[in-house]
């Protein structure tokens, strides 16, 4: 025979027997779509982000190749300056040149 | 099914609603991957189970911080990390009292042997879906159904009062 501790420990095992489904608040539905919509609006591609980045670095090579070209041109062109200025004497003060 | 399941495991409605959330933007985020080995429900189950134990042993950490720098409460001697009884709001009426007792007693068992217990009795699912979703054999699950009992058993003779 049971005793009255078994029996008890017997019915609390059995406490969830005809347990219905618990339902949450209707607004977690709408939390839940609002979440979904974040996330999808703030995700790039993988693809996006290599196109941008492939870009910018593309930008940076032809602005310093253009800067390098521009350079020689300035010393080239300085050189050919100098050059006329000293041979019909065009700086008789000798004042220093740039 | 995931906001009840949820709600078995961590046992308060803000943290099932939390963790359902979880597990519908897990589903959105991964519905591509999905390659129908199971069923749909299957799937859709095991992601729930292990987002409620993720969250589970996520607030188990912070519990432990929480005891680390703040035991008691400033004006009683309670633990300042106490969990007030759960009420599955599922359950008849006449059983309210033994179910809350019986949730405590759940929270004690391993992982494997609550998920067993709460989808055979809170879900109410039968041991061949169970090993579906927990993907073991069908002995398995009626070896772990059985130690989850005898666990509670143990532990339901605890709360007994004369």
């Amino acid at each position: 025979m049971q005793t009255a501790k078994q029996q008890w420990i017997d019915a609390s095992l059995n406490a969830l027997e005809g347990i219905n489904q618990a339902e949450p608040t209707p607004e977690l539905w709408g939390r839940i779509a609002l979440n979904i919509q974040k996330k999808k609006v703030s995700v790039l591609s993988p693809y996006q982000v290599w196109i941008a980045a492939a870009s910018i670095l593309l930008l940076m090579f032809i602005n310093g190749w253009v800067l390098n070209s521009l350079k020689g041109l300035n010393t080239k062109s300085k050189n050919s300056a100098y050059r006329i200025i000293e041979l019909y004497e065009l700086n008789p003060s000798n004042v220093e040149l740039p | 099914m995931v906001y009840n399941t949820a709600l078995s495991y961590v046992q308060n409605n803000e943290d099932a609603e939390e963790v359902t959330q979880d597990v519908f933007i897990e589903l959105h985020r991964s519905l591509d991957s999905f390659k129908e080995e199971s069923s749909l429900k299957t799937w859709i189950c095991r992601i729930a189970i292990n987002k409620s134990l993720d969250y589970l042993k996520y607030r188990n950490r912070k519990k432990r911080m929480g005891i680390l720098s703040d035991i008691f409460k400033k004006d009683s001697l309670e633990p300042a990390h106490h969990i007030a009884d759960f009420e599955h709001p599922g359950v008849k009426f006449e059983n309210k009292e033994k179910a809350k007792i019986l949730f405590k007693a759940i929270n004690t068992l391993p992982e494997a042997q609550k998920t067993a217990f709460i989808l055979a009795k809170v879900e109410g699912l039968g041991n061949l879906q169970i090993s579906e979703i927990m993907n073991r054999h069908v002995g398995a699950i009626e070896s772990l159904l059985s130690r989850a009992k005898e666990n509670l058993k143990r532990e339901l003779g605890g709360f007994y009062k004369e």
